[in-house]
């Protein structure tokens, strides 16, 4: 029954892509035809074309550009909902809400006026202009994620966290840089070892919030 | 290394409420305290306070003398372990227990070695590569023990750490904090609302009661000589009988019964533990009382009786014996303290 079932799932997901496959090598496709009647990887041609090329990149660096301003803020978002004050947050929830809720055209021009006063270059006028819309997804996004989070995993990396002169020894690494603060990325192997030790002498700091691998935030002075 | 915890004069209030009232408490290096108390009498949020998780409104708090006002949570060496395991789920077991060392800088090959000793320590040194979602409650709590050693912290905080376990976990996790005891003898606050828990892993307990310590001292002179009638209630103490102090001696329901030298003559209550009153046959002892009420509590049995007061009001006294009681309700019975002395409170 679970074997049907799962055949049924994946031919329910697999159907709907059929039709745009076979367009993909369609020279013509006209009805009553049930399939098309000649085939060619002309549209496949076309994808190594320049200005498809020229138009992903673009896309690319949009979308990457996009995500870079709106995935931090709405995670800032996220978290001043949930940790404000009732009445505040719900002020930032109305806020995150309120590109969805403007027509698009009067969101954009409203904006466009803004960046023209502050003679902002094109290119990053969309980025900004993409962002605030994406903002709300990114938002409720991590809101979902925190509302699951149990904020004492903080708490308790927090008093993890050695910085006492009691703590173990920092092997390979001089004495001087040994039980100081220190920010861990995520980078693998010696790498990840060498940004350490460098993040030691700097006297870096990690937002406790690190060690449920969350994000990792500032520099101490 | 172990350390002292000095609480002086802590206060703790959330706008109008106020949580802890002056709370002054001494830990000694390598010993166990309990905080003993119900739901809301401030008891997590003074462990909260030493972990620097909370401040304080008004107080100190010291470690080996030193103030730790404004020291944040990651600089004061305390570790916490709270009810719930907390084990990060991104890391296995082992990572969870290295946590402290990556931290610190070692290498992830030094800092599993390093775990691998306290994983050994809890017994869970064949764990050391599973998930964090594959661990049954007790699993999860040792790892979370063995975090906080493995963080070599000079106090180590219990925030009612086995009260989600069932009874034979929370028995053999005993039996792991006293082994943890013998082998690193930190210094222990734990945290409990359940005063056998308290009695069998501390060395002295204190209770609280609405943000105030009413009394700290070892676990028998908390049982036997309660300062007052809340601390032998939260000490499970069954039976105050009241009466009048004269000359150290106490007269009630139960006849004249010597009280700790000091006691100032008038109205007291006397407190005698259901465990140090002795059922005799109808005639014998210093009272005789009616049967009103068995409770059993599996192999002990509690035995709820009416004594006729002097005014005609009958006081009630209750008998905890072993296996059956041989008594049955309406039976008339004789009782006796069984030391012949007992403790008496003015309040």
């Amino acid at each position: 029954m679970r074997v049907i079932a799962g055949l049924l799932l994946v031919l329910w997901i697999v159907l709907p892509v059929v039709p745009v496959l076979l367009w993909s090598v369609a020279v013509q496709w006209a009805a009553p035809a049930v399939l098309p009647p000649s085939y060619s990887l002309q549209s496949f041609s076309a994808l190594a074309a320049t200005d498809t090329v020229r138009a992903a990149g673009a896309s690319s660096l949009l979308g990457v550009g996009v995500a870079t301003v709106a995935t931090p803020l709405g995670y800032l978002g996220a978290l001043a909902i949930q940790r404000l004050p009732r009445v505040p947050a719900r002020l930032v929830e109305l806020t995150l809400l309120a590109p969805l809720a403007i027509p698009p055209f009067a969101l954009v021009m409203g904006i466009n006026v803004a960046f023209l006063r502050f003679y902002l270059l094109p290119s990053v006028g969309v980025v900004l202009v993409l962002a605030v819309t994406a903002l709300p997804y990114t938002a409720f996004m991590f809101r979902s994620a925190l509302a699951t989070y149990d904020s004492r995993f903080e708490e308790v990396a927090r008093s993890l966290r050695n910085l006492v002169a009691n703590g173990p020894p920092c092997p390979g690494a001089p004495a001087r840089w040994c039980n100081r603060p220190g920010i861990l990325p995520r980078v693998p192997g010696g790498l990840g070892r060498l940004h350490r030790h460098a993040a030691y002498r700097r006297g870096a700091v990690a937002d406790a919030s690190h060690a449920a691998g969350v994000r990792c935030v500032g520099y101490r002075e | 290394m172990s350390s002292s915890l000095e609480f002086i004069g802590t206060s703790r209030s959330f706008g109008e409420a106020t949580v802890l009232h002056e709370v002054s408490l001494i830990v000694e290096p390598s010993r166990c305290v309990a905080l003993l108390g119900g739901s809301g009498s401030g008891k997590s949020t003074l462990l909260r306070i030493a972990a620097g998780l909370d401040d304080p409104s008004s107080g100190q708090v010291l470690v080996d003398g030193g103030d730790l006002d404004g020291v944040p949570s990651e600089k004061r060496g305390i570790a916490l372990v709270f009810q719930k395991p907390l084990i990060f789920p991104h890391l296995n077991v082992v990572d969870n227990v290295a946590f402290s060392a990556r931290m610190a800088g070692q290498s992830r090959q030094a800092a599993r070695r390093h775990a691998m000793a306290y994983l050994e320590l809890v017994h869970l040194a064949d764990f050391a590569g599973r998930s964090a979602g594959r661990l049954s409650g007790g699993q999860e709590q040792r790892v979370a023990l063995a975090r906080a050693l493995a963080r070599n912290p000079r106090i180590l905080l219990l925030d009612e750490p086995f009260s989600s376990l069932d009874s034979r976990l929370r028995e053999n996790m005993y039996s792991l904090v006293e082994d943890i005891r013998s082998e690193l003898a930190p210094t222990i606050v734990l945290v409990t609302h359940d005063r056998r828990e308290a009695s069998i892993l501390a060395d002295s307990i204190a209770v609280l009661d609405d943000g105030r310590i009413l009394q700290h001292g070892p676990v028998a002179q908390l049982h036997y000589q309660p300062a007052t009638l809340a601390v032998n209630r939260i000490l499970g103490g069954l039976n105050a009988i009241s009466g009048q102090v004269d000359g150290g001696i106490h007269h009630s329901v139960l006849g004249r019964v010597r009280v700790q030298p000091g006691m100032v003559d008038g109205p007291a209550f006397l407190v005698m533990r259901q465990e140090a009153v002795r059922i005799l046959p109808a005639g014998e002892g210093t009272a005789v009382g009616n049967v009103a009420g068995l409770k059993s509590l599996g192999a002990h049995t509690l035995v709820r009786t009416e004594v006729a007061g002097n005014d005609g009001l009958p006081e009630t006294l209750t008998v905890e014996v072993s296996g059956d009681p041989g008594v049955s309700v309406g039976q008339m019975i004789g009782l006796q303290p069984v030391n012949g002395s007992g403790w008496a409170v003015i309040r």
